[in-house]
């Protein structure tokens, strides 16, 4: 459900590709803002969204980028949420060995996937000897939206 | 923009504005190291004005506590927004480091 005064086509994708340089991580952070803001996602869920996206962009760039020096994140929008893939063409790794970190205090790293997984509705990821997709969803909750 | 700031109030601590991410963590992790030198038993962070931390800076918090501090040397994390309240639940930050409202 798109916001007052904003059209969205179910489906609508924005492709961007960031440099494999952190300073780029805030130019994805504006993007999922503004394209959330769009959907009709409230405040909260922009915050988590952003959150998300910044872990996994960090993933990427952090094992994603040997051979290549950029990652693309793609938004996809629908009437009632958005998904995004952030994808990279580096070396496989073993995602599920560091997706349930311990929360004592006794683990520095690793939280990355943990983050997403519980912010996002869904999210999947897969490795592979072409890279590593992530993808992650969320979707809009009744109360947010023009109703 | 990321900045680290004296507190005016006198207490030993820092003030934390902007992000925190893959990008500042360097002179995060820099901001926290020199005000925990001067050997305070509670060091404050105001995250008033902290707009967004991520797992590169949660875990620089995590590895100074285990790693670098005295161990009766803490951090109190003042007034952090709903957002980064949040994530520290999520990520057990919350029962490492007293939160205090301000």
């Amino acid at each position: 459900m798109a916001s007052e005064g904003t059209t969205i086509r179910n489906g609508e994708t924005v492709v961007l590709e960031l440099p494999c340089q952190p300073e780029f991580i805030s130019l994805a952070r504006l993007s999922v803002s503004a394209l959330a803001n769009m959907v009709g996602f409230s405040v909260e869920d922009i915050e988590d969204l952003k959150v998300a996206l910044s872990e996994a962009c960090t993933n990427a760039m952090q094992y994603g980028c040997e051979k290549e020096d950029h990652y693309t994140t793609s938004f996809e929008l629908f009437n009632d949420g958005i998904s995004i893939v952030v994808s990279d063409s580096g070396e496989t790794w073993d995602c599920e060995a560091v997706s349930q970190p311990s929360l004592k205090g006794d683990q520095v790293g690793g939280f990355g996937l943990y983050i997403i997984r519980t912010l996002m509705d869904d999210m999947d990821i897969v490795s592979s000897e072409s890279g590593t997709t992530l993808t992650m969803k969320k979707n809009l909750r009744p109360q947010n939206g023009i109703q | 923009m990321f900045t680290a700031d004296k507190l005016k109030d006198g207490r030993p601590g820092v003030k934390i504005t902007g992000e925190v991410d893959v990008a500042t963590a360097a002179p995060f992790r820099e901001a926290l190291e020199e005000v925990i030198s001067g050997g305070d038993e509670k060091v404050y962070l105001d995250l008033s004005d902290m707009d967004y931390i991520d797992s590169t800076g949660i875990g620089i918090l995590i590895d100074i506590k285990k790693n670098v501090m005295k161990p009766d040397q803490q951090f109190v994390l003042i007034n952090p927004k709903r957002s980064i309240r949040k994530l520290f639940q999520l990520t057990g930050v919350d029962q490492i480091f007293p939160i205090a409202e301000d």
